[in-house]
């Protein structure tokens, strides 16, 4: 009897939740006139998501004949002695190569951050001396929007990144710096804090076998304070996924948020569902790279407890 | 190997192993300051198990972190074999209070961290030798690859024996060693750490609030007077023969003798508590 209830709780509840979700939403769209039409309804918007993945299929079936017919060609040039120059595809992004830069964007950011956060905040929580005078900068730079550093990253980029042959596009770039700028802070303060609460017994462990300021960290400070650096990584993705979209949006790079940013801007009958089919997919792999980072967190834990 | 007895030291043979001189130590600002210890006077000769016996809260793990060079004193010096004690190093090991056992790492991982540190000379294969033989020494091989979390109280208690063993050190300084373990486990721990000892002639400091204990482990039991500026008395010598077995001494009328001397000392300092002599 109990448990007929609790299974009613874990999962009646949420799929009444959402079952109400979507019948309010079908009630509101038909009532709602936009200058573009109407607001679609969830119908329309699965069949938007049907229709961006019909376009990706057509896509690459395109781009395999386009492969296709250049191997014959360049073949046929060898065989005649002439010369022979590699052409790339040039079709347009699909949906999800959209995705998959975004997610390149994002995990490139991400990492940047976490190589500049982890370090200075070990630094921080180690030496009060280095938390004093970076902590106004912290305070200061943390509640900073990505659309007030964006303009900077562009244009810092575009003045110092002059390679003639780029490894990455600028846009690119300018996203990834941003979003590491707005996500670095989660992970530097909760390592700095995780730092700073390292049993203070552990500290005298480290000082009676007289162990060096390196092995001190890599053995003691740095188990001790990973449950803290994990949530603190979890956060900064959070931060850095929803930071992106916006990025992309202004820097033009070809992620979700330029998606977004075109949708809106050509304006058709379909614009309104495919952007929410974009909401849905940036909620969806929010959702995934939160739980991914949580069992990463337990994987590398030692405390049983972290969430 | 012989250890050398208190009498040697006191004719000037050889210096204390460990001394402490007009040592003081309070904690918290000015104004609301609270001085642990004063005036403390302490000598362990090379080769003696001293017992410093005090009520909870009088500054024994406080006396203890000087004794390791964990703490720096406010006033008066802290000596090793009559010079200057160096920074806290594996030549002092502790066996702390709450064991301070490395949660991440396994009974084996954590022994081996201190066998590392003080051979990083020897190779990879000998040291790990060294861990596992330290491990059996306390009778733990069978959860060599357990965690922490996984062991009793007592168990984690051997690690913790284990790995300052690990250090090779001169002077052994024990936090109640066994303040944390159920009765039983402690009887049977309290056994066979006095045969530990006694084998490894090693110089000890033992802090703890168990006469029994302290009796049944120690040459010289010294008692902390109760804090606030609490500090040593007069000590007592502990001149049973070894090996000393529990059950025997429960019997034997100068065992009963001493712990009687020392409980009425112990209660009698208590209630010239200056804290209470004031009320």
């Amino acid at each position: 009897m109990l448990d007929v209830r609790q299974l009613l709780r874990t999962i009646g509840a949420p799929v009444m939740a959402l079952a109400l979700f979507v019948a309010l939403w079908s009630a509101a769209a038909a009532r709602i006139e936009t200058s573009i039409g109407a607001l679609p309804g969830p119908g329309q918007v699965l069949l938007a998501a049907r229709g961006l993945v019909a376009e990706h299929r057509a896509e690459r079936a395109r781009e395999g004949e386009f492969t296709t017919r250049m191997e014959v060609k360049r073949r046929a040039a060898l065989a005649a002695g002439e010369p022979w120059r590699d052409r790339q595809y040039a079709g347009k992004p699909t949906y999800f190569d959209q995705i998959a830069t975004s997610l390149a964007t994002v995990f490139t950011g991400f990492l940047i951050a976490s190589l500049v956060a982890v370090p200075l905040g070990v630094l921080c929580g180690t030496s009060p001396t280095v938390y004093a005078a970076l902590n106004p900068l912290i305070q200061l730079f943390r509640p900073v929007s990505p659309l007030a550093w964006l303009p900077i990253v562009m244009i810092l980029v575009s003045a110092l990144y002059t390679s003639t042959d780029p490894l990455f596009e600028k846009s690119f770039l300018s996203s990834a710096i941003t979003v590491a700028l707005c996500s670095l802070w989660p992970t530097l303060v909760n390592t700095a804090l995780g730092v700073a609460s390292v049993d203070p017994d552990h500290l005298n462990v480290a000082r009676v076998l007289r162990l060096p300021w390196y092995v001190r960290v890599r053995k003691i400070v740095i188990p001790s304070s990973l449950p803290w650096i994990f949530t603190g990584l979890r956060l900064s993705l959070g931060v850095g996924w929803m930071v992106l979209i916006a990025a992309e949006m202004l820097a033009q790079n070809p992620g979700l948020g330029k998606f977004v940013w075109d949708m809106f801007q050509n304006g058709s009958s379909e614009t309104l569902a495919q952007i929410m089919v974009a909401v849905f997919t940036i909620g969806g792999i929010g959702y995934a790279l939160d739980r991914g980072m949580i069992a990463l967190q337990r994987a590398v834990s030692h405390d049983v407890r972290a969430t | 190997m012989t250890s050398v007895r208190p009498e040697e030291i006191r004719s000037g043979a050889r210096p204390a192993a460990l001394a402490l001189r007009g040592v003081a130590k309070g904690f918290g600002p000015r104004g609301r300051r609270s001085e642990v210890l004063a005036g403390v006077e302490f000598e362990l000769a090379p080769g003696e198990c001293v017992a410093v016996l005090g009520f909870s809260g009088s500054g024994k793990t406080t006396l203890l972190s000087i004794l390791a060079g964990l703490l720096p004193p406010d006033a008066g010096s802290v000596e090793m074999d009559g010079a200057p004690a160096p920074p806290a190093g594996p030549e002092r090991g502790v066996v702390f209070q709450s064991y301070a056992l490395l949660p991440w790492l396994t009974v084996a991982g954590n022994v081996q961290l201190a066998v590392d540190a003080v051979h990083p000379e020897l190779g990879r294969r000998a040291r790990r030798a060294r861990t596992l033989e330290l491990v059996r020494v306390v009778g733990l091989e069978a959860a060599l690859e357990k965690r922490p979390r996984e062991l009793s109280g007592g168990m984690r208690q051997r690690v913790a024996v284990a790995r300052a063993l690990a250090l090779e050190p001169r002077i052994l300084l024990l936090d109640e060693p066994l303040g944390a373990v159920d009765a039983l486990t402690r009887s049977s721990l309290q056994a066979e750490f006095a045969r530990l000892f006694e084998r490894s002639h090693k110089s000890v400091v033992l802090v703890t609030n168990d006469v029994d204990e302290a009796i049944l482990l120690a040459d010289r039991i010294v008692p902390l007077t109760p804090g606030p500026r609490a500090t040593l008395g007069a000590s007592f010598r502990v001149a049973l023969a070894r090996p000393r077995d529990r059950t025997w001494l429960n019997r034997d009328p100068a065992f009963k003798k001493l712990r009687n001397e020392i409980t009425t000392h112990l209660l009698e300092l208590s209630a010239r508590r200056p804290g209470r002599a004031r009320r």
